[in-house]
């Protein structure tokens, strides 16, 4: 799983320019759709985007466009096979820094390691920990956003019981870091924008080791693009890491079939044996 | 009865020291709901009673009323009384005052929040019975619960007995969930549930190990009863204005062989709890049991929701994302093996004979 990663001689100072061209220049999300007009919640000025969704990509395995291979345990066969697909991110490149490909590719030698007492080695979804964002919109597990008409939209996501609070008004940031990241969001017509930020060092994009450091910025935009459709579009920098803002996009779909609704994935107990299973008794004591 | 502090909950650093940091506005301000004060407003656009907002359900009123006789404890988080058996003496710092570690899970002092108490004006949280006691459970739980104390008969808390791994460890130090209805129980920290509703539903997002609920009221039918899930199958309506769930389908590894304050539920229960909302501030919270594999009859709990110590947010618990607690407990327990020393002996159980 190569990641196309193309050096950047761009100097830091210029950060910040490229940070506003990349916001302005790029195309809204769900163009050539703005004639589609999203119901209103009941009482509210906004669009109602309550619903379970679930993006269709194989972005977890990789964000970048990779064809199939197999699994990382042989004996599962084609059970866990990786699918091929094509990438989610703009231009399938991720701007790393230099010292950066290295560190994506050491990642991936040791996405499988786990140890209960060093939680940065390996993949944080190997062991159950929350998957950060955006990822936690593109892991293979549904999602709902819960829009009541309180100060808060809460997005509740299968994948280990893990939730967002996105908070819709003026409240000072902890400014401490954190898996989910602190999220604030505000109506840009009809699109929900989240700024995300205060993460951890932890979570990776992926579970090919595409990885950010705690100085991840996220924001993203929820387009309604029809009944049943929202356009997911990401701008993510981290001057750590990248050497520009980069972007992801790809639509989110709304569960339709009667009855979709968030099952519990608690997935704690299933990590047992991975980070656990050393402490076993020896047989005979 | 027994009011040995949660020596679990571990895991965490990050988070609750994000709690201890985090700007923490005072409730009236914090409370993120959308009903102001008066009947009118408490309803959400679309009709449906308003409970929305930050909601805290500590409170210092016991669980079970006090037999005659039997005295509460000066300070619920000292533990157990001094000099029990089985117990490590209380250490003391510098000022005298008790530290909290000594139970393996503990979290460090700064996690608790002394001080910080919903004064129900009762006896017990125990409403039904008017005892204000749990009922009698029945002679084949009974029986049950004896073999577990008994199996577990000096071997300190948290801990597994010797040769084994996770048989014993409870799903709240492991990170995994307080269950249903034990997520809101008082205890030491993070007792913050956040409330937000729509069309349809109604969900719970409990700050400690970060738990949803999301609450259909739609009237779907009942998940099959061979699918499982940690927290049931919750359904809700409201009946007047007060919302009622029906839970059901809760995992089998929820028993019902922990202690009160500990209680994490029984597989066959159906758990039925009410919300309404009082006042801007309050939710009269009550749930009932509903048992009779494990209990004589069904007994009822009131725990007032309120936005007294309520804060503005609710933060990220991560718990098993840092539970190092677990493993040292393991690691602990594997050395001990090794060794052969024997567990803590105790004359008397802690757990034996407590009710």
């Amino acid at each position: 799983m190569r990641v196309a990663a193309r050096l950047s001689v761009l100097a830091r100072a210029s950060w910040a320019a490229l940070v506003m061209l990349v916001c302005a220049g790029i195309p809204l999300a769900g163009q050539g759709q703005k004639d589609y007009k999203a119901p209103r919640l009941p009482g509210s000025q906004h669009p109602d985007l309550n619903g379970v969704y679930q993006s269709f990509t194989t972005a977890n395995w990789n964000i970048l466009t990779h064809s199939a291979e197999a699994g990382p345990v042989p004996s599962l066969g084609a059970w866990f096979a990786v699918p091929a697909g094509m990438g989610i991110v703009e231009g399938n490149e991720i701007p790393y820094q230099p010292w950066a490909i290295k560190k994506q590719q050491e990642n991936f030698a040791q996405r499988l390691k786990a140890d209960p007492f060093k939680r940065e080695i390996g993949d944080s979804e190997l062991k159950c920990f929350m998957p950060g964002v955006p990822r936690a919109n593109y892991m293979p597990y549904p999602f709902q956003i819960l829009q009541g008409s309180s100060k808060y939209i809460l997005m509740a996501y299968e994948f280990a019981n893990t939730s967002r609070v996105v908070h819709m008004e003026e409240l000072e940031r902890a400014d401490v870091d954190s898996w989910m990241g602190e999220s604030r969001g505000r109506w840009d017509g009809d699109t929900l924008v989240v700024d995300v930020r205060n993460f951890n060092d932890t979570t990776w994009f992926d579970r090919a080791g595409n990885f950010h450091s705690e100085e991840l910025h996220v924001v993203e935009r929820y387009t309604p693009i029809g009944p049943h459709h929202l356009m997911y579009e990401a701008t993510l920098e981290d001057p750590k890491v990248f050497t520009r803002p980069w972007k992801m996009r790809f639509p989110l779909y709304r569960r339709i079939e009667p009855g979709a609704r968030i099952m519990e994935f608690k997935c704690v107990d299933f990590t047992d044996e991975l980070l656990l299973g050393r402490f076993k008794a020896r047989k005979g004591k | 009865m027994r009011l040995v502090f949660r020596g679990s909950i571990a895991a965490v650093g990050i988070v609750i020291a994000v709690l201890t940091l985090s700007p923490r506005v005072g409730a009236q301000q914090g409370n993120g709901g959308a009903a102001q004060s008066g009947s009118q407003a408490l309803r959400t656009p679309w009709g449906d009673p308003d409970l929305q907002g930050i909601w805290n359900t500590q409170t210092r009123t016991p669980f079970q009323k006090l037999r005659p006789g039997e005295k509460p404890p000066e300070n619920e988080e000292e533990g157990p009384p001094l000099g029990a058996p089985g117990n490590t003496p209380v250490i003391r710092d510098t000022l005298g005052q008790p530290t909290y570690h000594r139970q393996t899970g503990n979290g460090p002092e700064h996690w608790y929040e002394f001080g910080q108490a919903v004064e129900t004006g009762r006896e017990s949280l125990v409403i039904d019975p008017p005892d204000g006691r749990i009922p009698p459970f029945t002679p084949e739980a009974e029986q049950k619960r004896k073999a577990f104390d008994v199996s577990m008969a000096g071997i300190p808390k948290d801990e597994p007995r010797p040769g084994e791994w996770l048989e014993t460890a409870d799903p709240w130090m492991r990170c995994i969930t307080r269950g249903l209805p034990g997520m809101f129980h008082p205890t030491g920290y993070n007792l913050n549930f956040m409330i937000t509703q729509g069309p349809g539903w109604v969900a719970i997002l409990s700050e400690m190990i970060h738990e949803t609920r999301i609450i259909p009221l739609d009237g779907r039918p009942a998940l099959p009863s061979n699918v499982r899930q940690w927290l049931g199958d919750s359904r809700g309506r409201w009946e007047g204005d007060t919302l009622v769930v029906e839970t059901t389908n809760i995992d089998r590894r929820l028993h019902g062989l922990w202690q009160e304050r500990d209680w994490y539920g029984t597989p066959n229960a159906k758990i039925t709890e009410r919300f309404r909302r009082v006042d801007a501030n309050t939710i009269d919270f009550r749930y009932t049991i509903d048992d009779p594999t494990q209990y004589t009859r069904p007994w009822t709990v009131a725990i007032p929701m309120r936005t007294n110590n309520a804060p503005d947010r609710i933060m990220e618990y991560a718990c098993h994302e840092g539970n190092h607690s677990i493993a040292n407990v393991l690691s602990g327990a594997r050395s001990r093996d090794k060794k052969g020393t024997p567990a803590k002996k105790a004359a008397t159980t802690k757990t034996a004979g407590t009710r």
